[in-house]
């Protein structure tokens, strides 16, 4: 990620604030990566279309501690086939990983072209509604955590891969999401506790390089393939960072 | 030997007018006609910039085609490298103007005819400021505007109006053609106040002044009106305004200030000279200075006169 990290805010509505500003930039830019991804998938030039849904994909991973508020549109846009009756054939599932799933599994143009449409209008319906959502004021901090957590759970589990093995893409993705509100929190987590940001940001950095160190020629390895010596070092660094990462939310926490 | 003359020339003419260069020109200026920004992207091939996409597809696009008249696709020209030139000439609110665009021979469908494609490049980025906000509408679509400033990925050729409208405050519309993948000059939205935020403050200092002047004093409190006089004042004192300041609201260092003020007031009374005990008429007019603090919240404007002593 290029983008340079938003300034630390002093309170938490400044934070919100902040924060839907970034979320914004993000569905503004993975408008016109998905726009790419019908062309391409129009055009039946699908290896293009692998490349760019990856870009999309991972922009909306950066979204990071946003998506849990956004609800039905949310799980249209990024939900998985697990649990709806038929599975990866449902028509309820759609979004990016219903693309993921088609182009990794032999669809072509017919099957995607309306996947990608129906998701492109998602995308447009939340834009439109985000400066409307609420985003609770404990939101923050609880996704500074989850949204590694998730990516243990998800990405390195394999539970939300369709076919591309792209987990450790995502995780780094994650990462930048964590970055961004660990910027966005970091004054506000510094009071509540001296130091305590730079030492979580350590960490995180940590997982960044574990994951950097992962590819080859610029090239992420299939994650479901990778050699034990190639996922170790990043779930090794994943739980340290989860394990300081816990905390933030405690700090913010009023519970005795 | 007639029927095969016959198919020969069906071919060519079907090839020319079905499967020539042309035809891909047309698809394309359909479909940013139709507001199909993904179709339109397959057919030029174009890379998006990583900026904004919210002109790039639907009513902000089908927009952009609104104002182009009288369009003429121009005859192939040809060019080295099984490549070919194609000039779209078209009006834009009387502007003459024209698009070149450049395509490659692809393989041949069913034998015969051909494939034209575009020769990829990468979509122009039209960049916009404005003063004092951070919204702002491009071809009608709502667009944040983070720290004033934003740029957006454009369609070519197109056209693009920029402005930005709220209750209190309004910048007007700045267009741009976009003729091509060339760079575009950057819009600047100047922001200003809405004559009805003029008025709503026009209408306060008013307020305030005429407040000022039923105040039967020399000096009214909290007021820029002041009269002095070495004698006895023996009437009562009546002040009038005779013209009230003229309101000019500006941004300055990211905020709203109001220019200062000057209001014509009159002031009538009699006094009585201590030595004489002569009574006489006083009216004066003067010049009085003052100024006034913006609030200025996203739908209310507050205005606080400032009397300095």
């Amino acid at each position: 990620m290029t983008d340079p990290l938003p300034a630390p805010a002093q309170t938490m509505s400044a934070a919100i604030t902040s924060y839907r500003g970034y979320v914004n930039g993000k569905l503004d830019m993975l408008t016109g990566q998905v726009l790419t991804l019908k062309a391409s998938i129009g055009n039946n030039d699908l290896d293009a279309a692998r490349r760019q849904w990856l870009d999309a994909q991972l922009t909306w991973q950066r979204v990071g501690a946003a998506y849990g508020s956004f609800g039905e549109l949310g799980d249209a846009i990024n939900g998985l086939p697990n649990g709806l009756p038929k599975g990866t054939s449902d028509p309820g599932f759609t979004g990016l990983h219903r693309i993921e799933f088609g182009l990794y599994n032999g669809q072509g143009p017919g099957q995607l072209t309306p996947v990608a449409a129906t998701l492109l209008a998602d995308i447009d319906k939340l834009r439109g509604q985000l400066n409307a959502l609420t985003i609770d004021p404990t939101d923050l901090p609880i996704r500074c955590h989850e949204i590694l957590e998730d990516s243990l759970r998800d990405n390195l589990s394999g539970n939300n891969d369709q076919g591309s093995g792209m987990a450790l893409a995502l995780t780094a993705a994650d990462v930048d999401g964590t970055r961004v509100v660990l910027a966005i929190l970091g004054a506000m987590i510094n009071r509540l506790h001296p130091g305590y940001a730079a030492t979580v940001s350590t960490s995180v950095d940590r997982l960044a390089n574990a994951l950097a160190g992962t590819r080859t020629d610029g090239q992420w390895p299939v994650y479901r393939t990778a050699a034990l010596s190639v996922r170790q070092p990043v779930t090794g660094a994943l739980g340290a960072a989860l394990e300081l990462l816990a905390f933030v939310p405690v700090l913010f926490s009023s519970d005795d | 030997m007639l029927a095969v003359a016959a198919a020969v020339v069906t071919i060519v003419v079907v090839n020319t007018s079905y499967f020539g260069p042309q035809k891909t020109v047309q698809d394309y200026l359909q479909a940013l006609r139709d507001g199909d920004g993904a179709k339109a992207l397959g057919l030029l091939h174009a890379t998006v910039p990583s900026v904004n996409a919210a002109v790039l597809n639907g009513s902000g696009l089908k927009e952009s085609q609104a104002d182009i008249k009288d369009v003429s696709v121009g005859k192939p020209k040809g060019l080295p490298g099984n490549k070919s030139q194609v000039t779209v000439s078209y009006t834009i609110d009387g502007a003459k103007l024209s698009t070149d665009f450049e395509l490659a021979k692809g393989p041949k469908h069913w034998l015969f005819f051909d494939t034209w494609t575009f020769v990829p490049a990468t979509l122009p980025t039209l960049d916009v400021s404005v003063i004092n906000a951070t919204q702002a509408s491009l071809n009608g679509i709502d667009v944040n505007m983070p720290s004033g400033k934003n740029s957006f990925a454009v369609f070519y050729p197109g056209k693009y109006d920029a402005e930005y409208r709220s209750d209190l405050f309004a910048a007007p519309v700045v267009a741009r053609n976009v003729t091509g993948p060339a760079a575009i000059p950057a819009v600047v939205l100047t922001t200003g106040p809405t004559t009805k935020l003029l008025s709503q403050v026009d209408e306060t200092i008013h307020g305030y002044l005429d407040a000022c002047a039923k105040q039967a004093v020399l000096m009214p409190a909290d007021c820029p009106l002041s009269a002095s006089t070495d004698n006895r004042v023996v009437s009562a004192v009546k002040w009038s305004i005779v013209s009230y300041p003229e309101v000019s609201i500006t941004a300055y260092g990211g905020r709203w200030v109001m220019a200062p003020l000057t209001t014509k007031a009159q002031v009538d009374f009699q006094e009585q000279n201590l030595y004489t005990g002569e009574i006489s008429k006083v009216k004066t007019v003067g010049d009085f200075g003052f100024s006034a603090k913006l609030s200025v919240t996203d739908s209310a404007v507050t205005v606080t006169p400032v009397v300095n002593y």
